[in-house]
């Protein structure tokens, strides 16, 4: 692991950046510099000072205790909608490629069919159903998830299936879910990675995009996007409620898509591969 | 080639089925009584009966939705409950608002993010290589209603070049209108921009290291021309397939972006009729949107037959 | 003065040198034909003559082509290489646009050099390289590789250029195919006059085909001079060991113990079906095949590159199901869906490519093991014992078996392979062309190790080749396949002395003379 970061700054400045936010996430589970839930009419809109680092909001709430809470609801809702996607989306995708035929066909079909279905869409028809929630944007960004990681994973193992050391594994009497879980999975592993990093960002992107139109997360729990809604109809006159958390929101994305790329350099051999394979002969 | 398009097309007709059937099954069959569902828990029976007689809820599920669905195809959405105008109407309306949002925003971000793809992977490694790619990894970390967000700041608030929000008719004054599309359709379309940007670069990095391009150089082009000429056109096939998708992720933008800039779109129509409980109006909406997703990924597919002669062969025999 | 003139030509990635201080002349109208194994920088070389190397290459050295150093600007250099440098290369199928009508690509060409490009000077490049008028309007997929490979040999004659390079253009193409390329190559060349720089691994194609030749090993060229003197009195020791790797020894003929025969094919058939919709169209790849093996033979199995070759193998290891017909081994029925474990076991495939053959995420010692997944009955140290034993006949040390993959040579993994397939110890081993992907220097050992533990462990091969001397040197029996069938068998020698099928003719006549 740690030569893997040595040679790839990219990768380690966007992991680093990445765990650290996500770290304090975490620690505003136990701790956060002022109470969330705490009103104080008399210090709202304050700007940034040593008290209030981040200034606090329209109900006098402190920004920094917000911005770390809501931190955390966002990866947790990007976390588990990528969840979804790998734990279904990769045994459809692996199946197809093993199976081929009608599983193949069932596969890409009910991958189409879920592409037609945006998230937004996914979480318009589930709010209509029980009203809206957090559970509501993970389930919606995971559905759009699930055909991603079909369609990665199909990719990467139709390259693998071709292989002779499959065959090899068929004549040695595997069966087709011992060759998925033996030969593809550990072969096709660092291209799921590479796409979860991806798909946890987009999901970060997707949870702001739904909890400002009320589709997802709900007061009193916060998120980033929820504190974007809050400051909107404010943001003409005090546009820093909106800045705060928008900021918070690209540091984020732009950390874990420079870890992605920088897993992406380092895991796949293909690439240095293809650089030597023009040079060798 | 027919053959090929009939069977995509049958293939969209089939997705556009099993969708609606998904809606329905959702919306018309797991809520219970719809009826009871729109009214309320303390409405009274009578009421319900009457809307239930009223929405032809006593037919059986699957007669149901196949006069839905019949009278979709005819273009007859059924009648708002809340509204009381037919649910076609209603959605013809916000169209006008989401559809050319949504087409300025996919144009613009084409012309913005494909030469940048382009030059960055021509100039690959250079100094405009680097700033264009960090240029690019910013802009697809920008959520687009933030964006927009800001640019009301700057453009509106700031230089009050364009209106902050709201939004004139076409008919009364097609100026006016385009004018408040501008900032949101800048919005939507930045983002995608860097998205297709570094989309193009990696194609055309990728189509640079092929043989073909070497066959070109030794024919006598340079490695500029080699990529302009047979480099782009085969990097535009995966493009294509983003373009699709993208196109998804604009319609959905809309319905976010409208928010904030107070227009009349599609968006502000469904979320009025989920805290109404408008089923009709929720179903009706949800699936034009699925049509349209549906229909780009169909384009797309069509695209691809028009730029690869491999995919006519393969289906056209 | 030389046409070609490299002077200490360096060549290197990073730290790496690929090409190593390589210096020589190429005179007007000579075929200079550059030989070496993979990585051993001679398409480097090539690649550098035309100005075509990957970024990031540093060149030290002095290239002069025609008295001229190489221009530094990459249009001037653009334009000598389309007007006086043709280059024809490896792979066809990749060196095509696809989006483009061959004959477009050919126009360019002939746009680019000529300015003008008259319809009829696209015919005429077309049927210089045998192919019709017609083919101009296809697609690169529409052709097959030999096809494509003229259109390649089109485009770089558009230019009418005092110098063609061809690099390998033949090594992914079938016997046939490649005999009627070379000739090609050898007719354009001698009509006009053209001068050829010809890079293979293969000495026979090299022999063949050219008058002066280099032999390349790690960026450096250890021997030059005329094809007679290299051929006939070879002083560099790599030199002589590339010439004694082309001549394969003959193997003892096998003692065959009359009616025990172990693998007993009857009628067999696989039919692929082709589109839909009732316009389906049937493809027999497999057509009504009847054979059988006895112990200890050794059968070759040689045709043109679909000719069903491939599937029929794979029927055989029960790897894909027969339309029709039986397999039966030892008298047990073979098939994908119902072969019992221990009948799987008697059976194996070393396949082609010694580097996909092996799990890159596991180690040489869990691939080696996997078939003993078959015998149940063995215990732990039993499997221990069997892999053991498997590695050390193969004449490897079983300190390997800890590594993985990439820590291994092709010839190696090759012989891993073929631990591989005998860890099960069983009577039938298919062998899928189980030395053309090895560079040429260690061919000779694979085989020897094949002969030995054939006698040793007394197996039945059936040996996929396209490589009619490997055939003639190593088999008992060789069997010919066209479209599907089986249409001709014998003994190889008089197979190919005296051939009676059409197929069978083709490929004896696409021989190239043995150099040494």
């Amino acid at each position: 692991m740690i030569p893997l970061l040595r040679g790839h700054p990219r990768l380690l400045v966007g992991a680093g950046i990445s765990l650290l936010l996500a770290l304090a996430g975490l620690v505003s589970l136990v701790w956060t510099p002022y109470p969330i839930e705490q009103v104080v009419v008399a210090e709202r809109f304050l700007g940034s000072g040593p008290q209030h680092w981040l200034g606090t909001d329209h109900l006098g709430r402190d920004m920094l205790s917000l911005i770390m809470s809501g931190t955390l609801t966002s990866f947790l809702v990007a976390g588990l909608a990528a969840g979804i996607g790998i734990g279904i989306g990769v045994p459809m995708g692996l199946a197809a490629a093993l199976w081929g035929g009608w599983v193949e066909w069932l596969v890409l079909r009910v991958s189409d069919l879920t592409f037609a279905f945006p998230a937004v869409i996914v979480a318009i028809l589930i709010a209509t159903l029980v009203g809206p929630g957090e559970s509501n944007a993970i389930f919606a960004i995971g559905i759009f998830n699930i055909p991603v990681f079909a369609r990665v994973a199909r990719g990467g193992a139709l390259t693998l299936v071709g292989q002779d050391y499959v065959a090899a594994a068929r004549l040695a009497g595997r069966n087709r879910i011992a060759i998925a879980w033996l030969h593809l999975l550990p072969n096709i592993g660092s291209l799921i990675i590479v796409q979860g990093t991806i798909q946890l960002s987009l999901g970060i992107l997707a949870e702001a995009g739904l909890s400002y139109i009320g589709l997802g997360t709900q007061p009193p729990a916060t998120s980033l996007g929820l504190m974007l809604r809050d400051a909107q109809s404010l943001f003409l006159i005090h546009p820093w409620l909106s800045i705060v958390p928008g900021l918070a929101i690209v540091v984020i994305v732009i950390a874990l898509n420079m870890a992605g790329d920088g897993l992406r350099d380092a895991l796949d051999p293909r690439l240095r591969r293809q650089e030597l394979g023009h040079v060798a002969g | 080639m027919t053959l090929y398009i009939a069977r995509r097309f049958l293939g969209f007709l089939a997705t556009l089925l099993i969708a609606a059937a998904i809606i329905f099954v959702l919306l018309d069959l797991l809520p219970g009584d719809p009826a009871r569902f729109i009214l309320g828990i303390n409405a009274s029976d009578a009421s319900v009966a009457a809307l239930r007689t009223q929405m032809g809820l006593d037919a059986p599920a699957l007669s149901r939705f196949l006069s839905w669905v019949w009278g979709v195809a005819r273009g007859d959405f059924g009648l708002s409950s809340t509204q009381r105008a037919p649910v076609s109407e209603l959605i013809w309306e916000r169209m006008a608002v989401t559809l050319p949002l949504t087409l300025f925003a996919m144009v613009v971000s084409m012309l913005v993010g494909l030469p940048m793809g382009i030059i960055a992977a021509m100039r690959r490694g250079k100094a405009a290589d680097t700033t264009l790619m960090v240029m690019a990894q910013t802009g697809v970390a920008v959520p687009n209603f933030w964006f927009g967000m800001l640019l009301t700041l700057i453009f509106a608030v700031g230089l009050r070049w364009l209106p902050t929000g709201g939004f004139t008719p076409w008919d009364e004054d097609a100026g006016a209108a385009l004018r408040a599309m501008v900032l949101p359709g800048m919005a939507l379309a930045l983002p995608q921009a860097a998205i297709l940007a570094r989309v193009m670069r990696t194609a055309l990095v990728d189509v640079a290291e092929q043989d073909f391009i070497r066959t070109a150089r030794a024919k006598g082009l340079t490695r500029d021309q080699a990529l302009w000429r047979h480099g782009v056109r085969n990097a535009l096939l995966p493009v294509l397939t983003i373009l699709g998708l993208q196109f998804a992720f604009l319609i959905a933008g809309t319905i976010i972006v409208e928010n904030v800039f107070y227009l009349p779109g599609l968006g502000r129509l469904i979320f009025t009729a989920i805290s109404e409980r408008d089923l009709v109006l929720v179903r009706g909406a949800t699936l034009v949107l699925v049509v349209v997703v549906s229909a780009t990924m169909l384009l797309v597919d069509l695209g691809y037959a028009l730029v690869d002669p491999r995919l006519r062969r393969e289906s056209g025999r | 003065m030389s046409l070609v003139d490299i002077k200490d030509l360096r060549i290197s990635f990073g730290q790496v040198p690929a090409v190593d201080g390589v210096s020589l002349a190429i005179d007007h109208g000579d075929r200079f034909g550059l030989i070496g194994e993979s990585g051993s920088g001679k398409s480097l070389t090539a690649l550098a003559l035309a100005g075509l190397l990957p970024e990031g290459a540093r060149v030290d050295g002095q290239i002069l082509f025609d008295g001229q150093p190489l221009p530094a600007n990459e249009a001037a250099l653009a334009r000598l290489r389309g007007r006086r440098i043709g280059m024809v290369f490896q792979e066809p199928m990749t060196a095509l646009n696809p989006l483009m009508r061959v004959g477009d690509q050919i126009e360019e060409s002939v746009a680019l050099t000529r300015g003008d490009a008259s319809a009829g000077a696209i015919v005429q490049l077309l049927q210089e390289v045998g192919l019709d008028p017609s083919h101009g309007r296809r697609y690169p997929h529409q052709l097959s590789g030999g096809q494509r490979q003229r259109v390649m040999i089109a485009i770089a004659l558009a230019g009418e250029p005092d110098l063609m390079i061809a690099d390998e253009p033949t090594s992914a193409l079938d016997v046939i195919t490649q005999r009627t390329v070379i000739d090609l190559i050898d007719t354009v060349c001698a009509r006009r006059g053209m001068t050829l720089l010809f890079i293979s691994h293969d000495i026979k194609v090299v022999a063949a085909l050219c008058d002066h030749i280099a032999v390349m090993q790690q960026g450096t060229i250890v021997e030059k001079g005329t094809t007679e003197a290299v051929l006939n009195s070879p002083r560099d020791g790599y030199t002589r060991a590339l010439l004694a790797a082309s001549k394969i020894p003959r193997r003892r003929a096998a003692v065959i113990t009359a009616g025990a025969s172990v693998l007993d094919v009857e009628n067999l058939s696989r039919v692929y079906r082709h589109g839909m919709w009732g316009r389906s169209v049937k493809l027999r790849a497999v057509d009504d095949v009847s054979f059988s093996l006895s112990k200890g033979e050794c059968v070759a199995l040689v045709g043109p590159s679909g000719c069903g070759k491939t599937t029929l193998a794979r029927m055989l290891v029960g790897l894909d199901a027969p339309s029709s017909g039986t397999v039966t081994l030892d008298g047990e029925p073979v098939s994908p869906a119902k072969m019992r474990p221990i009948t799987r076991a008697k059976m194996s495939l070393v396949f082609q490519d010694p580097f996909s053959s092996f799990d890159p995420r596991m180690t040489v010692e869990r691939s080696v093991a996997e078939p003993l997944h078959l015998l149940r009955a063995l215990s732990a140290t039993e499997k221990a014992a069997r892999v053991r034993e498997a590695v050390e006949a193969v004449g490897l040390d079983v300190a390997v078996l800890e590594r993985y993959p990439h820590e291994f040579s092709g010839g190696q993994r090759q012989r891993l392979a073929i631990a591989r397939a005998l860890v099960t110890r069983p009577s039938l081993v298919v062998l899928d062309e189980p030395v053309s992907a090895l560079d040429v220097s260690i061919r000779g050992e694979v085989l020897a190790l094949l002969a030995g533990l054939q006698e040793e462990y007394h197996l039945t091969y059936l040996l996929i080749s396209h490589d009619l001397d490997l055939v003639a040197a190593v088999a008992d029996r060789a069997m010919v396949m066209e479209a599907g069938r089986i249409v001709e068998s014998g003994r190889p020698d008089d197979l190919f002395a005296r051939p009676r099928h059409p197929m069978t003719r083709a490929l004896a006549d696409a021989r190239l003379p043995n150099p040494a």
